[in-house]
């Protein structure tokens, strides 16, 4: 029988084909032309199935939703689609809406229209009236332009708390396409890779706008930086500490960096032998070396730290805060007055985050050098959050940061015997991991209800001096996020939430 | 079947639910932008998807939905899991078929080359090929690949999905591993097939070589070589963890890695099953492939 075509036909064929492949795959390849078109890749999927309830987009990073709450530079509320709010009682609020905003297809902004857009929310996520405190029937329309939000509970920082991505509002109709009021608009998704978006030319401001901004999915850090390196990306979002210098020296690529809300730190665990000794807990702080710490393990990205709570939230009190050190004489001396008696710690690292790796093996190696032995454990990120709170460990590496101007919540997670850190043993066995006790609870109760920002300082300021001096937690630095972009692109807006970076003035040279 | 896919289940929820970590607080942290959930709405979170409920009225509610055709839904979001599962599994079928065909047009000829000409230095060559194939880590070639055929020759696109384009880089990726492994299994099989006696008898009947080594020895060598391909699937979908990551490609790989570190149970469930199926059907595939190979083996258990 013949055979339909001959080996050497078929490999014959096989060579063209692949030729063919080849050189179609490299004509294929095409980047945007127009010079104001932008692409700026993001770790995390901006269609993510899990965003239903705004048509298929996060409401992160792209700014085609705005809420009524903005942040400031300085982490401060600051009027978006709300121009003002008030306290009418301990548990209502009235916002008035901006005149004038319309959504992307032309409706003006009601007050019917955000009460729609809260609804949709609480429709979606049967937690969100935990976090803001306010029940689903708790939003109202006082008139077209005030909405009324009963929360249950007093909460004095609930404007802010709704200043998060979460709470952008979006048009009531809107069911299959995006639809709100911010800067741009959507006119392309593509499921699990990007979102692209025109400005919007009703925008109350006449700014003048890139013609196109694509965001794109790229997961893996070094593919975001090969991505940039090759330029088929202008802008990508978190970079890895350690290659930021390769990519700020290569010719044409440049990073930026900004210092943002979270702060790393050791929480050191108060009720457990032997780090329940304050001589101990001091003498590990006088070990640590902040300047050092962020110049080794962070690559020089990053501010050393003094307290718990990062400099750019308007009540830290970083400047007041004492410095311990480093002085690992007088450390030595500690350890030896302590009760300690040659036990390993344990120091808890979360392994999502490379970085806290790093940091764990050079504090490990300094504790050695004043004599206190520690082994490293690293645990996946769902399991950290239930091993920490359980206090298995006696030193572990947190870091925790606000997408809001609420940062409340940050002081109460950490050291308030009832915060998310220390609840579970303390309704347990009245114990903790961090929290010094009732008379930081009765500060942070007060800085949580001070009316005034001086009187919050004061008071969340005392929480931040007490668990400096009692060495609850060792303070190690203010986190910095890293954005790389071509070397010719600029005009990037920082802010120090990452997720509300504006795009609005980008440019290439 | 069904007795394999039950206790497949079973283990993997035992598994994850035995595993510390708290789906309500990884899901409400990840969906808040890394912020810290409050109690409150960790509680009402649990609350709303039942996980305050024994191990033992979870599983079972999770089964009896399954049981109806319905994997249960996200604990992120309105979809299903099916449906998440359909819109991604193209792309992993095209990555697994994709590197497949490099691994078997990679690893035949050169198993046969080496075993027609051993300890030559085309044999050497394929074996010290073989080694570095295993040996190499995914990611690495990833990224090797990447920094030589999309940086440097500019010949396909760093990454993504879609067209043919976006395929490549993957599968070579992926297959180059796979090849590996089976090259060496084609090699041995061949120099088994080789040493037979037919062999010797078809070419002291004066048998051109070619077709003493394709058609005789080739066939006999690729019953083992078909079982290892087979098994090799779950190397498919092992590497197609790494590799999606690597090339961006939305598939199954990286739906099950994100829900594991998030302990969104009805969706590692939902992949597990799928792949538990996949795996039991490739199995059965692989039986039936013997018998067109080899038709003295008798699927009914009956001596030939």
């Amino acid at each position: 029988m013949r055979r339909p075509c001959s080996r050497r036909q078929f490999l014959g064929g096989l060579a063209v084909g692949t030729a063919g492949l080849v050189a179609g795959c490299s004509s294929s390849q095409t980047e945007s032309d127009a010079n104001d078109a932008f692409t700026v890749a993001l770790e995390r999927d901006p269609t993510r199935e899990k965003w239903d309830v705004y048509n298929g987009i996060t409401p992160y990073f792209t700014h085609v939703f705005e809420p009524l709450v903005g942040v400031t530079d300085e982490m401060q509320t600051e009027p978006l689609l709300a121009t003002e709010w008030e306290a009418v009682d301990e548990t209502t609020w009235e916002f008035s809406l901006r005149d004038g905003v319309t959504f992307h297809n032309g409706d003006p902004l009601t007050a019917s229209a955000v009460v729609d857009s809260f609804t949709r929310v609480f429709e979606q996520w049967s937690w969100v009236p935990g976090w803001i405190g306010v029940e689903p029937d708790g939003v109202t329309v006082v008139d077209e332009g005030t909405v009324r939000f009963q929360t249950t509970e007093p909460f004095p920082a609930f404007p802010g708390t709704i200043s998060h991505n979460y709470f952008g509002i979006q048009h009531p109709d809107a069911t299959d396409t995006p639809v709100g009021t911010g800067p741009f608009r959507v006119t392309n998704v593509e499921s699990q890779k990007s979102v692209t978006l025109t400005p919007y030319e009703g925008y109350r401001d006449d700014a003048e706008r890139p013609s196109e901004l694509t965001f794109k999915w790229i997961e893996d850090p070094n593919t975001r930086l090969l991505s940039l390196e090759k330029g088929s990306i202008d802008v990508a979002q978190t970079i890895p500490k350690s290659r930021a210098t390769s990519v700020d020296d290569a010719s044409e690529t440049a990073i930026e960096t900004q210092l943002t809300p979270s702060a790393g730190l050791v929480a050191v665990n108060l009720y457990k032998s032997p780090t329940d000794d304050e001589l101990l807990r001091q003498a590990l702080n006088w070990a640590v070396d902040q300047a050092q710490l962020v110049k080794s393990a962070l690559n020089g990205i990053g501010k050393p730290a003094r307290g718990p709570i990062s400099s750019v939230i308007p009540w830290a009190v970083h400047d007041d805060l004492p410095t311990y050190g480093p002085d690992r004489d007088k450390a030595r001396d500690l350890v030896e007055q302590s009760g300690y008696d040659g036990e390993t710690l344990s120091i808890l690292v979360n392994s999502e985050n490379a970085d806290d790796g790093t940091v764990a093996q050079i504090l490990n190696g300094w504790f050695s050098d004043i004599g206190v032995e520690s082994k490293i454990r690293q645990v996946d990120p769902a399991s950290f959050n239930d091993t920490f709170t359980a206090g298995e460990a006696h030193l572990t590496l947190v870091g925790f940061g606000s997408n809001s101007a609420a940062c409340d919540y940050l002081i109460r997670a950490m050291f308030h015997s009832d915060g998310s850190d220390n609840r579970k043993l303390h309704e347990r066995n009245g114990t903790g991991v961090y929290n010094p006790g009732p008379e930081v609870d009765r500060l942070i109760e007060d800085g949580y209800r001070a009316e005034t920002m001086a009187e919050k300082r004061e008071h969340y300021g005392e929480v931040q001096k007490r668990v400096v001096n009692t060495g609850a937690i060792i303070p190690l630095y203010y986190n910095e996020h890293v954005l790389g972009r071509q070397s010719n692109v600029s005009g990037i807006d920082g802010h120090p939430i990452g997720k509300m970076l504006g795009w609005s003035t980008l440019e290439r040279k | 079947m069904a007795v394999v896919l039950l206790g497949v289940s079973l283990l993997t929820y035992g598994m994850i639910f035995v595993t510390p970590g708290d789906p309500a607080r990884t899901i409400l942290t990840q969906q808040m932008g890394g912020q810290t959930p409050t109690p409150a709405a960790v509680e009402q979170f649990r609350a709303a998807n039942g996980l305050d409920d024994p191990f033992v009225v979870q599983y079972a509610r999770w089964m009896g939905g399954v049981v109806q055709g319905d994997l249960g839904q996200s604990y992120y979001s309105d979809q299903s899991v099916s449906a998440m599962i359909v819109q991604r599994l193209p792309n992993t079928i095209e990555l697994a078929v994709a590197s497949m065909l490099v691994a078997v047009a990679i690893a035949v000829p050169a198993g046969i080359v080496s075993a027609v000409n051993p300890e030559s230095r085309a044999d050497y060559a394929a074996q010290f090929g073989s080694l570095v194939g295993v040996s190499m880590p995914n990611f690495w070639l990833g990224f090797l690949l990447i920094i030589v055929c999309s940086l440097w020759l500019g010949i396909f696109p760093v990454a993504g999905a879609g067209g043919v384009e976006y395929l490549v880089l993957p599968a070579l990726t992926l297959g180059s591993g796979m090849a590996a492994v089976i090259t060496r299994l084609v090699r041995t099989a061949m120099l088994d097939a080789l040493d037979a006696a037919y062999i010797q008898t078809a070419q002291s009947k004066g048998l051109r070589e070619r077709i003493v080594v394709y058609k005789h020895a080739l066939r006999n060598a690729l019953v083992p070589v078909v079982t290892i391909i087979g098994l090799q699937l779950s190397y498919v979908l092992n590497g197609a963890v790494v590799v999606e990551v690597v090339f961006q490609r939305p598939g199954l790989g990286t739906l099950l890695v994100d829900a594991i570190f998030a302990r969104d149970y009805p969706i590692v469930q939902g992949v597990t099953l799928l792949i538990g199926v996949i795996f039991v059907v490739t199995n059965f595939a692989v039986d039936l492939t013997y018998r067109r190979l080899d038709p003295r083996i008798d699927l009914k258990g009956d001596t030939a």
